[in-house]
């Protein structure tokens, strides 16, 4: 693998809440390389999104507080430094789009006044050519007529058309590293498509790292080069998309893997997972997926740790894994 | 906007017909003669009577008035008062100028002191500092305004002698404290409406992304969080000047300003039925006038109100 962008090491995150600490991610490593699509997969609640807020520094402190590890871009802790130095990387370095684009715009501003805000504030462009270079990037986005959209408010937007302004805010500064926090979940399902082809043909032109946070199999399955699979604030699987996809090791993968409808191949009833994912304000000692998994056994109470399978790539949290994998799913 | 605002404008005319007419109906059939009311126990002549029967339209059919009325309104005529036998239009043009001078400072001052210490106590959110102003916007809220106006007059005015005990002689130095007194109880509401949109700005989805744009704190705070926060809260300063305008009855009379609430409780006291008519139609007036202005501030704060 070329040399890592950004390489988060051990990273731990907690929540301190009335109710008690709530363990949103546990020990994660990651690293990501340019030109790289790395997929983080998982449900609701299961840190995915923290892990890489936790990244950007946008975590409410408290009662968000960073419990350990490390998370470096180039040779830049960014665990506990300066905000100036956060805010030379956040925008020029590292960009993200969020979920849902229309909350994400501040309603009472034009939509190009805040993409332009990007080359005003971070390079000192003037008005004019602040809106010249936001026009461009708002045509290399797919937004049609510029020049009338740089004018209009995000309501006045639809919602693939707000997600591609988010986009051209994003790439503005033609950031080397983009985080995707769920773009297409709020979208039509038709609308969709369209920004994941926008996000590959984009990484294509500018060999930029991407980090795309999803449940959505299909979209990992259609663009991600590798896939980190978490529960509950822990990472359960890793490894390169196609052999993920071909044999998923974890029990927990191989469910979600199940669920997920075909198009070929007999008809049967959709698989899913029973019971639902453990409470992270007090997580058991052992395996999280121990309740769930069909797979229990005796060393479940155990914490499994990530155990390299196969081809050095690939890891799974699962005590069974050293054991022959079944049969592929 | 345009559009907006001619939208507007032809909601307040049904608005305009049926509220003055309300007004109008609950007027003249309150018992007792308003024309004896003016004599007192005296007996009255019955030629004098029968002028003001004249005069006033008493003798017409209710709806009449009303058209009469209404048709002296739109010359911007309200008529004469019984008690005083002179026009309304010279009263206002007396006592108007007074409450809209006491309305005006109050407004500057709960601006003035509502908005940063809302702020404040916003940014210092569960500390000392902003459990105390909540205390204090409690205490300032459940004075009654002539218990302060009292003390004002007491401490400010005579024992210190730093402003004006009451009446209007000083200038504009004679409105400071009851403007004060009249700002104390709204300034509290509005220091916590600021507190409150300004915390659930916070959590909006695009101040996360103004961080993401690695904008400063002071830029993500006054550009994103600021400005939508302080719509709600200018919206609510143009109500609070609005209901100013149709005077304070209570402060006016502790400070002796004659202004348009003074003129009420005279009104009342006298039972001028035709100035009570003009001081209410004028109210309903000046409050349209004040919420379309509102509504037009607030369509220039936040555009998602301009296309609906």
């Amino acid at each position: 693998m070329a040399v890592p962008l950004l390489v988060v090491e051990d990273l731990s995150v907690e929540f301190h809440t009335d109710e008690g600490i709530v363990k949103a991610v546990s020990n994660m490593s990651w690293e990501l390389a340019a030109g790289e699509t790395m997929a983080i997969l998982g449900e609701s609640g299961s840190g995915k999104s923290v892990s890489v807020q936790a990244v950007m520094g946008l975590l409410p402190m408290p009662p968000a507080v960073i419990a350990g590890g490390s998370i470096r871009y180039g040779d830049t802790e960014l665990i506990g430094s300066e905000p100036s130095v956060l805010r030379n990387i956040r925008g020029p370095e590292i960009a993200m789009i969020f979920q849902d684009p229309l909350s994400a715009l501040n309603p009472v501003y034009r939509v190009g006044w805040q993409i332009a805000e990007m080359f005003r504030m971070h390079e000192g462009a003037s008005r004019s050519e602040a809106r010249t270079r936001s026009i461009d990037l708002m045509q290399r986005v797919g937004i049609p007529n510029p020049e009338i959209r740089f004018r209009q408010y995000p309501h006045e937007f639809s919602g693939g058309m707000r997600q591609r302004a988010m986009i051209a805010m994003a790439l503005a500064l033609n950031p080397k590293v983009l985080i995707a926090d769920e773009p297409t979940t709020a979208l039509d399902v038709t609308v969709q498509a369209q920004i994941m082809d926008l996000l590959g043909q984009i990484q294509a032109d500018t060999n930029m790292g991407l980090i795309l946070i999803t449940h959505d199999l299909g979209v990992v399955a259609s663009v991600a080069d590798r896939v980190i699979v978490m529960y509950a604030g822990r990472t359960v699987e890793t490894g390169d998309a196609e052999s993920f996809y071909r044999r998923p090791a974890h029990p927990y993968s191989k469910g979600l893997m199940r669920s997920v409808p075909r198009i070929t191949g007999p008809l049967e009833r959709l698989h899913s997972i029973d019971g639902t994912p453990p409470s992270v304000v007090d997580l058991p000692a052992g395996c999280a997926f121990a309740t769930r998994c069909p797979e229990v056994h005796d060393r479940c109470t155990e914490r499994p740790a990530l155990i390299q399978i196969g081809d050095r790539t690939r890891t799974a949290a699962c005590h069974l894994v050293g054991e022959p994998v079944g049969e592929a799913v | 906007m345009f559009r907006y605002f001619i939208r507007r404008l032809l909601q307040l005319i049904p608005v305009f017909f049926i509220s003055t007419f309300l007004i109008f109906l609950v007027i003249r059939i309150i018992p007792g003669d308003p024309i004896q009311a003016q004599f007192g126990e005296r007996r009255i002549p019955d030629n004098l009577r029968e002028a003001y029967v004249e005069r006033y339209h008493f003798n017409e059919p209710l709806w009449k008035q009303y058209f009469l009325y209404m048709k002296d309104i739109f010359q911007f005529d309200l008529g004469d008062s019984i008690a005083n036998q002179r026009p309304i239009n010279e009263i206002f043009r007396e006592s108007l100028p007074r409450t809209a001078t006491l309305a005006t400072m109050s407004v500057f001052f709960i601006a003035l002191f509502s908005i940063p210490l809302g702020i404040f106590s916003a940014r210092k959110k569960d500390t000392f500092a902003d459990n105390s102003f909540l205390v204090i916007t409690l205490i300032m809220l459940s004075i009654p305004p002539f218990v302060l106006g009292l003390l004002a007059q007491l401490f400010v005015g005579v024992k210190w002698g730093i402003l004006p005990v009451s009446g209007v002689e000083d200038g504009l130095k004679s409105y400071i404290l009851p403007s004060l007194v009249i700002a104390t109880s709204l300034m509290a509401v509005d220091a916590r409406l600021m507190r409150t949109t300004l915390l659930d700005t916070f959590r909006e989805d695009y101040l996360r992304t103004a961080r993401a744009k690695g904008l400063t704190e002071r830029r993500v705070f006054t550009v994103h969080a600021l400005r939508n926060a302080l719509i709600p809260v200018v919206t609510v300063l143009a109500i609070d000047l609005g209901a100013l305008l149709g005077g304070t009855i209570v402060t006016e009379s502790v400070f002796n300003i004659p202004g348009i609430g003074f003129r009420i409780t005279r009104a009342v006291v006298q039972r001028d039925t035709t100035m009570i008519t003009g001081v209410s139609i004028f109210l309903v007036m000046a409050y349209l006038f004040i919420n379309l202005i509102v509504d037009m501030i607030y369509a220039w704060l936040d555009p998602r109100i301009r296309y609906d």
